[in-house]
């Protein structure tokens, strides 16, 4: 029975872990000088050679963040909301170091929905709502509690595009096109 | 398809960004003294910013007035559709003081084509108080000649409409080579003129004004300032029948051919139709590789 191959597939999926979903809730540091929230879920599906080390996922990620700031960089009286919706694409690198511990590296790459507010005294609001394309660069630490269940710490850095933004033109300020993230993961695996 | 759709995101992304470009005016006040010629130091224009997106544009831009004082124009308009009273707005800034500001504007605002080409015209006259600015220019991307303007003086009125006209024709044609402005570098143009007519007196001005009196050409901003034209503001007979004097909007009608709708459709999907032949020859090309191989 064994012979058939889809029975080695089924006994493989039914005795190790292939798949994984993280609910990653943090902090991030926008394009401005400011701090807000963030959450992201993250979603793979991979394995390891035989033999080799490293496990290797193919992987989905999606996350929201909002900051606000109306500090010395906007005109005086300016306030600015920047809201973004990520959705990537990529690989993440796992490597145990010792059980329970690993650490894994992502790199993806997608698009973001950027809606920007500026409000501002005496004028109308102002907002903006673009596509941009980015790319996550992502350094986690993972600690593997149960079999199904894990938690760990995650370091992120998103690249954006360099366009000139038209709120931040009007409002004074000179954009950096990148965001900081630290972020708690709690993961679920099967 | 769904092997497309991260290609087309991609794409999707690189459409509509935020670009710099080149504003360039003749400034004019109350004082009777003559135009000046000024070209922005700062200039942003961007579809994704107008309140009336993907379907209108926002232009900023800061001009150099001389040491101390800055010009910022604002001009959100739609392409079709009666632009709020608020979103075109012109100040003026010593430091951070503000010496004129003014959203109370007449005159008219001509897009060249689909806000996503960022190309127009202006004669704007904002008013505060007794105080008066007329502002008579274009804009324009990088790398595209600023529209040619008529550099006759524009006459102010005391209320009248801004209007939004959309010249599809290709108007922009016929006075490219006279623009008169280097674009955004800071520097003044020298007051040369260009010269021509400019799109407004050609394109849709006929049915402007709710068809109630097409008239020679004239727009509807330049005809209702002295009460007898089109729209009705100021008590003028006009056709709108509206009372408020000088903050007054009126859309000025757009003229879009069915045939030039069909030509934006096809240039939008032609990226995407190009990514699809390339793929399929690419599998076509993979599948002769491999019955080659069999």
């Amino acid at each position: 029975m064994l012979r058939h191959p889809g029975m080695h597939v089924a006994l493989l999926l039914l005795t190790g872990q292939f798949f994984f979903v993280e609910a990653q809730p943090g902090i991030e540091a926008g394009e401005e000088p400011a701090v807000g929230q963030a959450l992201g879920v993250e979603a793979g599906m991979g394995g390891s050679w035989r033999g080799s080390l490293p496990r290797f996922f193919l992987v989905a990620r999606y996350e929201r963040a909002a900051i606000d700031y109306s500090g010395g960089a906007l005109q005086p009286g300016y306030a600015s909301r920047r809201e973004y919706d990520d959705l990537a694409f990529g690989l993440r690198i796992l490597i145990p170091v010792v059980e329970p511990v690993r650490i894994y590296f992502d790199a993806l790459a997608g698009t973001t929905d950027a809606h920007a507010q500026l409000a501002r005294p005496d004028l109308p609001m102002l907002d903006s709502e673009r596509f941009r394309p980015l790319g996550q660069f992502a350094l986690g630490l993972q600690f593997r509690l149960f079999t199904h269940f894990s938690v760990g710490v995650r370091a992120q850095y998103t690249v954006l595009d360099h366009s000139p933004d038209a709120l931040a033109i009007a409002a004074g300020e000179r954009l950096d096109p990148s965001r900081l993230s630290l972020s708690a993961t709690l993961g679920v695996h099967f | 398809m769904r092997r497309l759709a991260i290609p087309v995101l991609l794409l999707a992304a690189c459409d509509g960004q935020d670009s710099l470009g080149s504003l360039a005016f003749k400034r004019s006040d109350e004082s009777g003294a003559a135009p000046i010629a000024l070209s922005a130091s700062t200039c942003v224009l961007s579809v994704a910013a107008s309140k009336y997106r993907p379907w209108g544009l926002y232009v900023f831009a800061e001009v150099p007035l001389d040491s101390s004082l800055i010009g910022v124009l604002e001009i959100d308009v739609p392409e079709a559709g009666e632009p709020k009273p608020d979103r075109v707005i012109y100040r003026e800034l010593e430091g951070i003081r503000e010496v004129f500001h003014s959203q109370a504007v007449a005159g008219q605002v001509t897009l060249l084509g689909p806000p996503r080409e960022r190309r127009g015209e202006f004669e704007l006259v904002f008013a505060e108080g007794k105080k008066m600015r007329t502002l008579k220019g274009s804009f324009s991307p990088p790398q595209r000649d600023l529209p040619g303007f008529d550099a006759g003086e524009v006459t102010p009125s005391s209320g009248g409409d801004v209007g939004v006209q959309v010249d599809d024709s290709g108007c922009d044609s016929t006075d490219t080579s006279s623009s008169d402005s280097d674009g955004c570098d800071g520097s003044d143009s020298g007051g040369s003129s260009s010269s021509g007519d400019s799109c407004d007196g050609s394109s849709s001005s006929g049915d402007s004004c709710d068809g109630s009196s097409s008239g020679g050409g004239d727009s509807c901003g330049g005809s209702d300032g002295g009460g007898a034209g089109c729209s009705g503001d100021a008590g003028g007979g006009g056709c709108s029948g509206d009372a408020h004097a000088a903050r007054s909007y009126r859309l000025m009608t757009r003229t879009r051919t069915p045939g030039a709708l069909a030509l934006r459709i096809a240039t939008w999907l032609l990226p995407y139709a190009i990514v699809g032949a390339i793929v399929q020859l690419w599998r076509r090309r993979v599948r002769r590789r491999a019955v080659a191989l069999t």
